[in-house]
């Protein structure tokens, strides 16, 4: 179905922020989950509104759930629960279903209704695979993947690395 | 050469181990190796000033052990290292079973396969079984190791 809408990606923080980090992630990707729920929030915690987060859509092809959970992020965006939804889809890896996508939006009060709508429309295929290709151009090819200000850091990072490089842009600056 | 049940099973245990360990050492080399670090740090066993060294380490341990097994070279030696690792597996994964830390990714095979951690300590448990029954017994007549000593 073609995409008849503007899309932006997700971001978290504000548009002026000195440093941005983009996220190429796959919610059924462990490592992904490991870098998000540690390193990544620690990093919100300690840079606050120094730091503007971006997510790109990267399900890996061997991975047969994850598309459907973007999707399911995707429709959670359009009520802008993006960013909670998220977290939700990774401390609940293993319950990557239908089921589970909408007792998180349930959970954050989303309405359900057209949520579920949402998620019968299936119109989001074309926005992943946008930000599929974004990944691949800028040669990403696993994930999780960052590109903070420009320079790409790939794996599940320790904070300190995501740190040496936050303080250099913001000496930068 | 005829062949005994032993030589037939020692085969069969080789591929099993050696080949379960070329794998994963294989799939934590061709990822970034930050990926093992931060299941390395989940099991909270590991002082921080080592998981980086760990994590460089264990994969090439991890693959040419497991290769050498496959092989049938160094057999029993071969056996014996990656039943240690197998070992401080299982340790890590019972503490952290008993111990209820939460444990995302057990490590074992990346992003291919995703095991529960009891599932983990199950096939490590089993890989130990079969790694000591190696490490007991003299090489198979099919092994490298006996076309070696011939």
């Amino acid at each position: 179905m073609q995409q008849a809408f503007a899309y932006e990606s997700p971001t978290f923080g504000p548009k002026d922020a000195p440093v941005q980090i983009v996220e190429f992630t796959d919610f059924e990707c462990p490592y992904c989950a490991l870098a998000a729920l540690n390193a990544l929030d620690l990093v919100r915690k300690t840079y606050g509104n120094q730091v503007r987060f971006v997510f790109k859509h990267s399900p890996l092809p061997f991975h047969r759930r994850a598309k459907s959970a973007h999707v399911a992020a995707l429709c959670a965006n359009e009520q802008n629960h993006f960013w909670e939804y998220r977290m939700r889809l990774f401390r609940n890896q293993k319950e990557l279903n239908r089921g589970a996508y909408l007792e998180h939006a349930k959970t954050l009060g989303l309405d359900l209704v057209k949520f579920e709508g949402c998620l019968n429309q299936n119109q989001y295929d074309s926005v992943i695979d946008a930000d599929i290709a974004e990944a691949m151009k800028l040669g990403v090819e696993g994930t999780p993947a960052f590109l903070i200000n420009g320079q790409i850091l790939e794996g599940a990072q320790p904070f300190e690395e995501f740190r040496e490089v936050i303080d250099r842009e913001l000496v930068n600056q | 050469m005829s062949l005994t049940r032993r030589d037939l099973l020692s085969v069969l245990e080789q591929i099993i181990v050696g080949g379960v360990f070329t794998i994963s050492g294989w799939l934590k080399l061709v990822a970034p190796h930050q990926n093992f670090m931060a299941v390395i740090e989940q099991y909270q066993a590991v002082p921080h000033l080592w998981v980086e060294p760990v994590s460089l380490i264990v994969p090439w341990i991890e693959i040419i052990f497991g290769v050498f097994l496959l092989l049938g070279f160094l057999s029993r030696v071969s056996a014996g290292v990656l039943s240690v690792l197998l070992l401080s597996f299982i340790g890590l994964l019972g503490r952290g079973i008993l111990l209820h830390i939460p444990i995302q990714e057990c490590g074992c095979f990346g992003s291919l396969l995703k095991l529960e951690p009891w599932q983990a300590l199950a096939l490590d448990t089993l890989l130990f079984s079969l790694a000591l029954i190696l490490m007991c017994f003299e090489h198979s007549k099919l092994s490298l190791d006996a076309w070696l000593s011939k």
